[in-house]
């Protein structure tokens, strides 16, 4: 059985090795080896509750112990920095006397998402993406938000990579950033997992963009998701999160927005008093959560809620006497 | 001898001839004769004291013989942007820099400005094509300086022109088609000619107000920032050598330079003197008819000016035959003021 849990120092090779197969690069996790011993150590000290806005990660494993993803929530965008985006506007330009009436879109740098949680480090093995292992880790997070409420803002957002090219190039970054820093794309985009985004960000030109100026291609690539973020999307639109105004300011994807009360997998959480080994009641698969911080686990499990019971004619390692959240794999679209 | 005074009433019909004449670019002077009546009423209540001084608005005509017709004209706005708005870009830079990433990179960058505002501007210059000879041209563009020297109290500090901008010969402007024509459809021609029937404030608030990163035009446009039409190219020359540098602004439709001056920096205020008037019997030998000086009365309504190849000075005195005060509007004792011409340059016609 799968099993997801925060990501602890000796889960360093695994983390290195995954990140490096990943075919898209991830601009919050860096490759390096010590690079991300730091990021562990960080969110280590976050699940042992010492630092609230430390970038959580979490490991997806299979029974052999393996660690075959990874997933990260980030309780307070930005942390101790202001968390950049640019916010897709609209200038009004229109002269009664000339009889002229023009929308202008405009990118406003803007820092307005900061503190907001954000999801974030999503990455797993390709073979993984289409089965049920991809909403345990997706949704483990939301399981682990759950129970710990307040540790998190009331809005979640969600950056969406935006359109690379083949060779790992962004249109949008070559006709805006790259102006600026002289760096193309992959170079800064490994400046930002080494250093954070934040540095990068405040390069930024920090005057409103007229996209009108940007050639064609990059105006229809904005807010445009990578084709390969199809299923995620689709997650997060099914949990009633929608493109906001707001885009990444370096490859211009889109920023899923909601309020965490709403979402439909939050909605959908149920409180049990644990979880029971009892043959013959399965009907349908639970992401079941048990554990705070450091001790904090999440698995997918086939049963039936009973009175405050889930009981499973599975045997698994979760108890039958602790708080546990259960959420139904399959979600109703509309709740109420 | 030509002969450039103050313009009057009577000269409407040639005022609309050479507006007509001056074609797309030469904004001050559209081809629109209401407008060019109303400038025209401006430009004679201005040299009648009935404005404000700083409303003025002066425009002179040159004649090539005494009695003859109007074949040019220059002018003087003695504030711009008092009664709209006067826009310009500043041509800045935005610099990003990090050590930590090894960035240091500087961005060209247009700020749209009021800054030009309330500075004195030299502007509405025309000569008709078949009198673009005997340095006219010269004649007709320096001759502001001696109305700037003669009444610098009127004027700001602060003189400014501002040159045409780059278009090629179907007149397209490769600067508003990569910024202007973005914000609203409407061929430079047009524009151009709004802004010169007064519109320009109107057409001024449509263009973007941020700043504008210079990278983000496209290359045509990129490079044609700061560049003078080639029509202008000695208008430009000339006020440089009269000590006028690029001062950082350009026109926000085709991107054309301004030039600025202090009044009392220009070199022909400088280079001219003010003396006594000396009526002499004299007869005029020397056949050249390449004016070297210029010669200017004191009097603001009856303004003359006139350019000779020679003078004759004694001293603090200037002698001037009967016809050439009579044409300047002096006696002997009245004051004048002279003022070389720069030797003949390539661009004197």
């Amino acid at each position: 059985m799968w099993q997801v849990k925060p990501v602890t120092a000796q889960d360093l090779p695994a983390l290195e090795s995954l990140m490096n197969l990943n075919p898209l690069r991830l601009s919050t996790l860096p490759t390096e080896r010590d690079q991300l011993a730091e990021r562990i150590a960080v969110a280590e000290s976050g699940f042992a509750g010492l630092d609230d806005k430390a970038t959580l990660l979490f490991g997806l494993h299979e029974d052999n112990g393996n660690m075959v993803g990874v997933c990260g929530i980030q309780p307070y965008a930005g942390a101790d920095e202001p968390f950049y985006s640019y916010r897709i506007d609209e200038l009004v330009h229109a002269s009664r006397h000339l009889k002229i009436h023009q929308r202008q879109p405009v990118l406003y740098l803007s820092h307005e998402l900061t503190g907001l949680t954000s999801l974030c480090s999503f990455t797993m093995l390709e073979k993984l993406r289409s089965t049920a292992a991809f909403d345990l880790l997706t949704r483990s997070r939301l399981m682990y938000i759950a129970a710990h409420r307040e540790h998190f803002a009331d809005e979640l957002i969600c950056e969406i990579q935006g359109i690379w090219d083949d060779q790992g190039q962004s249109i949008f970054w070559k006709s805006v950033g790259e102006l600026f820093f002289g760096l193309d794309f992959i170079t800064a985009d490994n400046q930002c997992a080494l250093h954070g985004k934040t540095i990068i960000a405040e390069l930024l030109p920090p005057y409103p963009i007229y996209t009108t100026l940007l050639p064609e291609a990059v105006r229809k690539a904005l807010a445009e998701p990578h084709p390969r973020t199809e299923r995620t999307i689709k997650w997060l639109q099914q949990e009633g999160l929608v493109k906001s105004r707001y885009i990444d300011p370096f490859d211009g994807g889109p920023t899923y927005r909601g309020e965490i009360c709403k979402m439909n997998s939050i909605r959908a959480i149920r409180n049990v008093s644990g979880v029971r080994q009892q043959d013959g009641l399965d009907s349908q698969q639970w992401l079941v959560s048990q554990g705070h911080g450091t001790d904090f686990i999440c698995m997918l499990v086939e049963g039936a809620l009973v009175d405050d019971m889930l009981l499973s004619s599975t045997q698994t390692i979760l108890s039958d006497n602790t708080p546990t959240l259960v959420m139904p794999l399959e979600l109703q679209h509309d709740i109420d | 001898m030509t002969l450039i005074r103050p313009i009057a009433e009577s000269d409407l019909d040639a005022l609309i001839t050479m507006a007509r004449e001056s074609g797309v670019g030469v904004t001050s002077l559209p081809d629109n004769p209401e407008l060019m009546a109303r400038k025209l009423k401006r430009a004679v209540a201005s040299f009648q004291q009935k404005l404000p001084p700083e409303e003025a608005h002066y425009i002179f005509v040159m004649q090539e013989t005494p009695d003859g017709p109007p074949v040019g004209l220059c002018g003087i706005e003695a504030r711009i942007g008092r009664d709209e708005v006067w826009y310009n870009y500043r041509l800045g830079e935005v610099i990003q820099a990090s050590e930590t990433l090894g960035v240091y990179r500087r961005t060209p960058t247009l700020f749209l400005s009021n800054d030009m505002t309330g500075a004195t501007e030299l502007g509405s210059l025309y000569l008709r094509e078949l009198s673009r000879r005997n340095r006219n041209g010269s004649v007709l563009s320096k001759s502001r300086y001696m109305f700037l020297a003669s009444f610098p109290k009127l004027f700001s500090e602060r003189v400014i022109a501002e040159m045409r901008g780059y278009s090629d010969a179907n007149g397209i402007s490769p600067f508003w088609e990569g910024l202007g024509k973005n914000f609203f459809n409407m061929k430079f021609s047009d524009a151009d000619f709004l802004t010169g029937s007064g519109n320009k404030v109107f057409i001024a608030e449509l263009m973007p107000k941020f700043p504008i990163y210079v990278p983000m035009l496209n290359k045509a446009a990129q490079d044609v920032i700061g560049a003078v039409h080639p029509l202008t190219q000695p208008a430009l020359a000339m006020l440089e050598s009269e000590g006028f540098r690029k001062n950082g602004f350009v026109d926000i439709f085709d991107a054309g330079p301004s030039v600025e001056c202090e009044l009392s920096r220009i070199d022909g205020v400088r280079r001219s003197e003010r003396l006594n008037t000396r009526i002499v019997d004299r007869t005029e030998t020397d056949s050249s008819v390449r004016p070297q000086w210029l010669i200017c009365n004191e009097r603001f309504s009856e303004f003359r000016l006139i350019s000779l190849p020679h003078i004759y000075r004694d001293g603090p005195v200037l002698e001037l035959t009967q016809e050439q005060a009579e044409m300047l509007r002096v006696s002997a004792g009245d004051p004048v003021r002279i003022m070389s011409l720069k030797p003949e340059e390539p661009q004197d016609g």
